[in-house]
């Protein structure tokens, strides 16, 4: 039963027909205007892997890559990305092939329940990539002035904690994250 | 073949957690889904009338996509729930939306089904009610200096306040206890009062329902850790069968206490999927998390502990002020250990519960434990300095050798050694008693120590066994994968139990229709499931051994799929319980008031270790967790009207120490036939109070509300007042 209809005819909201790159495959969806990436990702594409942990920028499960930067796919409207490449926990993987990120997450035991695996791999990988471009961190400016002037050479665990530290674990496996990370930093 | 349990092998779900193939319950995908939005109360205490309630639903009727509307004055009937449910667990005896009133602030008002989830939560948006307003007791001291009258105990919603006898269903876990002498005996004596805050369980995954009815049965993908329970209360609620209920949990993004005891937007999603005829998704907002799913009430503790000239303990006080709901029952059972913890020849215990206009509260990790060993073990320290004593000396000359409540002794309880092992890997020796005598680079060095404590609790489960004719075997029960590691070390006790290599084991759980299993929490699955699957285990290798050479695939397969069932524990002489000691250095950085935990040493006796990597996991998250408690969290909210405010604070990376967590592994054969005891809770315990003691021997200040915030280390010390 539905609970007394007035009159008054209230227009649909505006939708608008955008196209994603998602992990390398082009797709074009009509989304609503007010539809963050994370809901299209989860609810129009079954893209289930990206979370939902607050829905307002504050835990970093959602984080995504958009256009090879990380984003918090909650606070990203999909409309505002049109033509962007999308990169995904889903996107991670080749077939049966793990990155070495992912290994090292399972090697390490670099989470408990799982659910903002997704964000701290995606936000992993784009640090990684952030660090060898030389972007300085907080945490790069208590070493030696050589680090500040050219970017830490190596990544310090406490370089990664800071660099890290929008992405919250409840469970509290950021020791075993790191590890994972620095573990691939190192072998790299 | 090479056994399995005590290595420490990759969780089982691992590659589907790192791949996003993982599934929680909002990931389910349902065909024809529509998307439901929570309305919620914006005042603690009044009633909404009729008519706005009806004129909101119209205006939200009227909104683009919106299908069904669900309030207060069109919500079919549901039943009350049986007293057994509801005297002694924190399940609401009042059914949602069904009556006007409003109980507290976020109080579920409406639920609004649409097409999409923003055309859902735009025509939430539009339902405003005229309240009218009643007042509201939003503090237990208020209520309680309000003389305390107790509504008749069959009402369903009550107020005033009330003494429980016991925890939840622990009749053993007295909330009122004393023993000993009437008087306080003289001596060295510490009095003071600790108050922790509303602490949220903030999982990171957001509860999230997805309900299907067909043909009069009913499915539920929900994020719970006690199915079973689930079922039987959702049955109750909608009076059907239990038969007609499924409900699939398949993993929990985080538990941590919450998910548990049936919050009431599953109830009104499994309504309106049966009102519209069609599948519901209804996942929560941060912002409902914190009024819709539980949380850990606030406490007042008042401890004193009297100690003659030598350093025994002679007399321990523990009173608890906490808080619940007017629709539900639960206490905070902060006082429970220190009934048993320190030998004391006298004892009192109680345990006050005023009934508030707030949401209700529930079990939060290391219930009782983590918010009573805070003043506990910060009233030790306090005592330990009026003796002149190091703080480790005091406790060790006063550990309790038996259960001090019925004078049987522990199965196998190894606190000395945990005390002795993590005070060498510590340092703890170089610590000079005086302090703010510690500094580096010009901060305030302290450093701390706390005991944990945790019952070794076990209850019936039961387990089912499938072998496939290509003879790889499944295990199963309805017990849940929240984060515990609970289907890598099932599969690591059924693989040695077996004598099959791990690869041809698998554990299966969160799902209604695999054999009953307790609730994930209390730390009580090792020991409950486990003992399941190792009986299980055990009959399928009997069998196994049995059969003929000859027989076939399919043959074989059949003999070799049963279920089996485990009780609550032996009936023994002795009293299975966990311990460990906490040791802790923190920087105070006086002139901003920033309190840091740098370096973590915890010894843990909590029986075997079933699988080393995910048990020092579990601890350094509960460790976190206490830190989290001791220095950040508090559910912010307007004292005057109950409106959250601000944000929730918990650790991130940057908050995290340098860990040595380990373990004193030894099996405890009193509980369960695989010798563990649980792991979840103990890591939780006496954090905050370790972490206190740190910031005293850093600043000289005993802080004694948590949590510590940069505004009281910012405070001047008493000594400087008195300059």
């Amino acid at each position: 039963m539905t609970t007394g209809r007035t009159d008054v005819t209230v227009p649909p909201p505006p939708t608008r027909r955008i196209e994603l790159t998602v992990n390398g495959v082009t797709r074009t969806v009509e989304t609503d205007v007010r539809s963050t990436l994370l809901d299209l990702l989860r609810e129009s594409l079954a893209l289930t892997g990206t979370k939902k942990g607050c829905d307002h920028g504050l835990c970093g499960a959602c984080t995504v890559e958009v256009d090879h930067e990380r984003v918090l796919s909650c606070l990203t409207l999909a409309v505002s990305i049109d033509g962007a490449a999308v990169g995904t926990v889903e996107g991670f993987a080749d077939g049966e092939h793990l990155d070495p990120l992912q290994q090292a997450f399972v090697d390490h035991d670099g989470f408990q329940c799982g659910y903002c695996t997704p964000g701290q791999l995606c936000s992993a990988r784009a640090m990684l990539r952030e660090h060898a471009r030389g972007d300085l961190s907080a945490a790069s400016f208590d070493p030696a002035d050589r680090d500040v002037v050219d970017g830490p050479q190596h990544l310090s665990e406490n370089e990664i904690r800071e660099r890290m530290a929008g992405n919250i674990c409840r469970c509290g496996a950021y020791a075993n994250i790191v590890a994972a990370i620095s573990a691939v930093h190192g072998a790299s | 073949m090479v056994a399995s349990v005590g290595l420490p092998v990759n969780r089982v779900e691992g590659v589907d957690k790192v791949t996003g193939k993982a599934r929680y319950s909002a990931d389910t995908q349902v065909a024809g889904v529509a998307y439901a939005a929570l309305v919620q109360a914006q005042i603690p205490h009044g009633r909404v009338t009729a008519e706005s309630v009806d004129a909101a639903a119209a205006t939200a009727s009227a909104a683009p996509g919106v299908s069904y509307v669900l309030t207060p004055t069109n919500c079919p009937p549901l039943q009350v729930l049986p007293k057994e449910l509801t005297w002694d667990l924190p399940l609401e005896r009042r059914p949602p939306l069904s009556d006007l009133t409003v109980q507290h602030m976020g109080q579920h008002m409406a639920l609004v089904v649409a097409d999409s989830p923003e055309n859902a939560v735009h025509a939430a948006s539009l339902m405003d009610f005229d309240y009218i307003a009643a007042p509201a007791h939003l503090d237990a001291t208020e209520v309680v200096s309000g003389g305390g009258a107790a509504d008749d105990v069959d009402e369903l919603i009550r107020h005033g306040a009330y003494r429980p006898d016991h925890f939840v269903k622990l009749t053993d876990e007295k909330l009122q206890d004393f023993r000993g002498p009437r008087g306080e005996p003289p001596g060295i004596k510490v009095d003071q009062t600790y108050r922790t805050a509303v602490n949220a369980h903030y999982p990171i995954e957001l509860s999230a329902t997805v309900a299907q009815w067909d043909d009069g049965h009913l499915t539920v993908h929900d994020c719970t850790r006690w199915i079973t329970g689930e079922r039987r209360v959702l049955a109750a609620y909608l009076n059907i069968p239990e038969e007609r209920i499924r409900v699939v949990s398949p993993l929990v993004g985080g538990a941590f206490g919450s998910k548990s005891f049936l919050w009431m937007h599953v109830v009104l999603c499994a309504v309106a999927a049966r009102e519209v005829g069609r599948p519901v998704k209804l996942v929560l907002t941060r912002d409902q998390m914190f009024t819709s799913t539980g949380h850990r009430p606030r406490t007042e503790q008042q401890v004193a502990l009297v100690a003659d000239a030598a350093g025994t303990i002679v007399s321990t006080e523990h009173h608890t002020l906490t808080e619940t709901s007017t629709v539900a029952h639960f206490c905070e059972p902060a006082g429970v250990s220190s009934r048993i913890l320190y030998q004391s020849p006298r004892l009192a215990v109680t345990h006050t519960v005023a009934r508030i206009h707030a949401p209700t509260p529930c079990f939060m990790r290391g219930p009782g434990e983590a918010p009573g060993l805070f003043a506990l073990e910060m009233a030790m320290d306090e005592l330990a300095y009026a003796l002149g004593r190091d703080p480790l000396a005091l406790r060790m000359d006063n550990l309790a050798d038996v259960d001090q409540t019925d004078g049987r002794p522990w199965s196998s309880a190894h606190l000395a050694r945990c005390y002795t092992t993590g005070a060498r890997r510590f340092g703890w020796d170089r610590r000079p008693l005086q302090s703010r005598s510690l500094q580096r680079n010009g901060i305030r060095v302290g450093w701390g120590m706390a005991t944990a404590t945790y019952p070794g609790r076990r209850m019936p489960a039961a387990c089912r066994v499938e072998t496939d004719a290509d003879g790889h075997v499944r295990f199963s029960a309805a017990t849940h994968e929240i984060g515990t590691g609970v289907r890598t070390v099932m599969t690591q006790l059924a693989a040695d139990t077996t004598g099959l290599p791990l690869s041809q084991v698998s554990f299966e759980s969160g799902d209604s229709s695999f054999p009953d299993a307790p609730y994930s929490g209390a730390s009580q699955t090792s020991a409950s499931v486990g003992s399941a699957v190792f009986a299980a285990a055990q009959e399928w290798r009997g069998r196994a051994d049995a059969l003929p050479a000859t027989a076939d695939g399919p043959g074989r397969a059949a003999a070799l799929s049963f279920t089996t069932a485990s009780g609550p524990g032996p009936d023994v002489d002795t009293v299975s319980r966990s311990f460990g000691a906490h040791f802790c250095e923190v920087e105070v950085d006086e002139q901003i008031g920033r309190a840091t935990v740098t370096r973590w040493v915890a010894v843990m006796d909590c029986g075997r270790v079933l699988n080393p990597k995910l048990a020092t996991n579990q601890v350094m998250g509960g460790i976190l967790f206490g830190l989290g408690m001791a220095l950040m969290e508090q559910v912010p909210h307007d004292p005057h009207t109950g409106r959250l405010l601000g944000e929730y604070y918990v650790p991130t990376h940057a908050d995290r120490p340098a860990f040595d967590i380990s373990f004193v592994d030894s099996s405890d054969y009193g509980l369960d036939p695989i010798g563990v005891r649980g792991i979840g809770e103990i890591g939780v315990c006496g954090v905050a109070g370790a972490i206190a003691n740190a910031i005293h021997h850093a600043t000289g200040k005993w802080l004694r509300q948590l949590p510590i915030t940069l505004e009281a280390l910012l405070e001047p010390r008493d000594d400087d007042r008195e300059d």
